[in-house]
């Protein structure tokens, strides 16, 4: 065997190596497709070139190892401008693919026109049209380099790779027929070279792995309309969260990319979180078009800019807030960026890009707001016992909490009235209820309403002023004093039946209680009598005994979210009898 | 103003185009004067149209509510999905036990939490009257004006069906209550329904819209006709 055979026959071994390889570690079906068929056009090409040097195949038509030889070049380049462009290619570089449409002309023309393998490269249309697919693949690597800094390094390696293909391909050949070599011709020696280039980018910019796979053919519109990448200005990701499960909800197709994997529980949400390396912006942007181009009209959010900004650098995320913004217009979807934890450096920055500005209102601040119509400086105080008893932090109360809250101030309340009666008492429960009704309203509001500037905190002039004056009057003095300690009691006082009640309140609301109560009774207990066993037992019937619950519902989503209400009691009792013993 | 059709012959005409959306009505009548089937009408005629409508029956049990209205050609299979029946009569029968269930928090459990993944603009309460008997009204009016106002929190046509005495306003003369708790001064509308005699042996089911916020109709009783589908007409002499 010559050494030009044996050389060939080594790319030959990588180009198989390298094609398994992609094929197994890829996760973008239609890339994994292009660089299968590249790699392998390049193989067959180099088997052939070996089988005919070492005179093991018989004589093979030169038009089809031509036609072979020209689809290689036509691959590379579409491949090329696919990991560019991505899923996007087709929209952005659709005649690309018309390099595809000339091959088999070309390759019947070859025996009338007198053109082999070893003359493929001399100036006539054949040369003309390989040295074009190089070029074309040449050219978007360059564009790409300068226009996009995320990709820059990439663009790198691409360029690398396209430009070994020319050495080994038209340049290689002209030296051979200086040289009078030109059965040497054929096989391109930097094919798995450039493979290998191809494919680390190919695997840097892959798509995170997302979960579950997003169900094909969904279209609903969803609450938010805009085909646009929106900001939703907020110091943690809470609406945006509430809004991905609304939106899953109704149907849409909705990913969350977060740094973490997401808490949610809606199985309709899918997820992805992103890997520490530098390239996480890129990803992150692939993953997105990725979603996008299968789920076109879908819900993304965007959690945490302020990670990938410390792993990928703050001009990556720039980059990417504006390239998903083409995205999320040209699929008809829309795209939510989190900028919570962002430096007020980076948030001039972020705002300057001009993406629509939607200020979100904070929970606890908003919360304290409504407390404050009602029980006026003490509301601080009350809210902070609330999150004493339900062990959060202030900055960690979301809309979520409001029934839980509503029910804490309920129970401060009753234990208030067997201390104080009459008159104080009824009007410590009108302002209750006016409060409450206020809180119910505001954590009804959804992130279009909240965006409008419908905030407790800017309009608590405005609302149900009277009433709250009028409430007032009745019991000015001490009895609020005594309102604070009774919640701070109620706080403090945690019995197993309390715990079980809050898990249930948690899940079906003010029902909860009730359904709690009844369960108990079936098990002939009273409240106080509650032990940790009768809660395992709870919590072991709880799929039977609470099914009915979602039995009488027949909207699938919903049923399928109370059973989902009832798993979490069940799983949460389960905890709270392990804590117990 | 935007408005919700009946799609019922004759009853948009009388209500002057329609019902106004965010509309809390109140249909009152006698047992037997098909506030059921009218109520039911509007829902499914919307569902056809891909408006979404909840059904919440307190007393009747799905099957039971199912069975009834095909047998008037309402099939639910025609509504694409579009017409849920939320069946809290079962999970009565389901949870019965020695403690009393919170029915009004269950009913409102159900209604806003199937809202997030069935968006329904209209809904009908079947009945008042068993929600207040269930969830034990203490103080019913205060209680009534409660729930009304929670209903208008949810920003859909909601349609309260309140039971009547058999001979309320059947003899001719004009009602002058349709609640027992002064809701319909709550409501922003009033269907009002009874049978009426015709003649020595008939009766007639007549239909009047008492009022109806918003809107200018027709104040007069109207004959309520069932003959393929519900329809409202003159009343002949």
């Amino acid at each position: 065997m010559n050494l030009s055979s044996a050389v060939v026959l080594v790319g030959v071994a990588a180009d198989g190596w390298l094609l398994a390889f992609m094929a197994i570690r890829g996760r973008r079906p239609w890339l994994q497709s292009t660089f299968a068929a590249c790699a392998l056009s390049f193989l067959v090409v180099g088997a052939w070139f070996v089988g005919r040097n070492e005179g093991l195949l018989p004589p093979v038509p030169d038009n089809l190892v031509l036609g072979l030889m020209l689809l290689t070049h036509a691959l590379a380049a579409i491949l090329v401008l696919g990991l560019i462009h991505g899923e996007a290619l087709p929209r952005r570089r659709a005649v690309t693919f018309l390099l595809l449409a000339p091959i088999p002309v070309l390759a019947y023309l070859a025996p009338l026109e007198g053109w082999t393998v070893a003359t493929a490269y001399e100036g006539n249309v054949l040369g003309g049209f390989l040295v074009a697919c190089l070029g074309i693949a040449l050219g978007e690597t360059i564009y790409a380099r300068r226009a996009s800094p995320m990709f820059a390094t990439h663009a790198f390696w691409l360029s690398v790779g396209v430009i070994a293909l020319i050495v080994a391909g038209p340049i290689y050949t002209y030296e051979l027929e200086f040289i009078g070599r030109t059965p040497l011709a054929g096989a391109n020696l930097a094919a798995p070279l450039a493979l290998a280039c191809f494919a680390r980018v190919a695997l840097q910019t892959d798509p995170f792995p997302i979960s579950p796979r997003p169900a094909k053919g969904r279209t609903t519109a969803g609450g938010i309309r805009e085909a646009d990448a929106i900001v939703f200005d907020e110091r943690r990701p809470k609406y945006a969260l509430r809004t991905a499960e609304e939106e899953a909800a109704s149907g849409r197709p909705t990913l969350i990319v977060s740094r973490e994997p997401v808490k949610i529980t809606t199985s309709d949400v899918t997820s992805a979180s992103f890997a520490h390396d530098r390239n996480a912006a890129l990803r992150t942007l692939t993953t997105v078009s990725e979603f996008l181009a299968s789920a076109p009209g879908g819900f993304v959010v965007l959690e945490d800019p302020a990670d990938l900004s410390a792993l990928s650098g703050w001009r990556a995320v720039l980059e990417i807030a504006v390239r998903l913004r083409h995205v999320a217009r040209d699929s008809g979807s829309t795209v939510v960026v989190c900028p919570s934890r962002l430096t007020a450096a980076e948030l001039t920055a972020l705002k300057a890009l001009n993406l629509p500005w939607w200020p979100m209102a904070d929970a606890a601040t908003e919360i304290i707001a409504i407390l404050a119509q009602s029980f006026g400086t003490g509301a601080s105080r009350l809210f902070d016992s609330f999150c004493h008893a339900h062990g959060i932090r202030r900055e960690d109360a979301t809309t979520d909490h409001v029934h839980a809250l509503q029910d804490f101030l309920t129970r401060a309340l009753t234990e208030l009235s067997a201390v104080v009666g009459g008159p104080a008492a009824h009007g410590l429960q009108v302002q209750y209820e006016a409060a409450a009704s206020v809180l119910r309203s505001f954590a009804s509001q959804g992130a279009v309403e909240i965006a409008r500037g419908k905030w407790p905190s800017r309009r608590s002039s405005e609302t149900d002023i009277e009433l709250v004056v009028t409430a007032a009057d009745y019991w000015k003095g001490k009895e609020m004093e005594e309102l604070f300690a009774a919640a701070d009691a109620v706080s403090e006082r945690e019995p197993l039946f309390e715990k079980a009640r809050l898990v249930f309140v948690e899940q079906l609301g003010d029902a909860g209680e009730g359904v709690l109560r009844t369960q108990l009774a079936r098990l002939g207990k009273r409240p106080e009598e509650l032990e940790r066993t009768d809660l395992v037992r709870i919590a072991d019937r709880a799929t039977v005994d609470l099914g009915s619950l979602a039995e009488i519902v027949d909207v699938p989503q919903e049923k399928e979210r109370i059973q989902q209400q009832i798993e979490s009691i069940r799983q949460k009792l389960e905890l709270i009898a392990e804590g117990e013993e | 103003m935007k408005r919700i059709l009946t799609k019922m012959e004759g009853l948009d005409e009388v209500l002057g185009g329609g019902i106004p959306d965010g509309s809390i009505l109140l249909v009152s009548g006698a047992p037997g004067t098909m506030k059921t089937s009218l109520t039911y009408h509007i829902l499914h005629a919307n569902a056809l149209e891909g408006v979404r409508g909840l059904y919440v029956s307190l007393e009747q049990s799905r099957a039971s509510l199912v069975d009834h209205t095909e047998g008037l050609g309402y099939r639910l299979e025609d509504t694409n999905g579009n017409l849920s029946i939320l069946d809290l009569g079962t999970l009565r029968k389901k949870l019965t036990g020695p403690t009393e269930q919170p029915w009004m928090d269950l009913f409102k459990l159900y209604t806003q939490g199937i809202r997030k993944s069935f968006d329904y603009r209209l809904l009908v309460l079947d009945s008042l009257d068993a929600l207040e008997i269930l969830a034990k009204f203490r103080e019913p009016r205060r209680d009534m004006f409660s729930l009304i106002h929670w209903l208008r929190d949810l920003h859909c046509t909601a349609f309260l069906l309140g039971e009547l005495p058999s001979d309320s306003g059947s003899n001719g003369s004009a009602r002058t209550a349709y609640a027992r708790h002064k809701e319909e001064y709550l409501a922003d509308g009033i269907f009002h329904l009874r049978l009426a005699r015709q003649g020595e042996f008939g009766m007639q089911r007549q239909l009047r819209v008492v009022k109806m916020r918003g809107t200018r109709h027709e104040t007069g009783y109207q004959a309520l006709v069932f003959d393929n589908g519900l329809r409202v007409t003159r009343i002949l002499a």
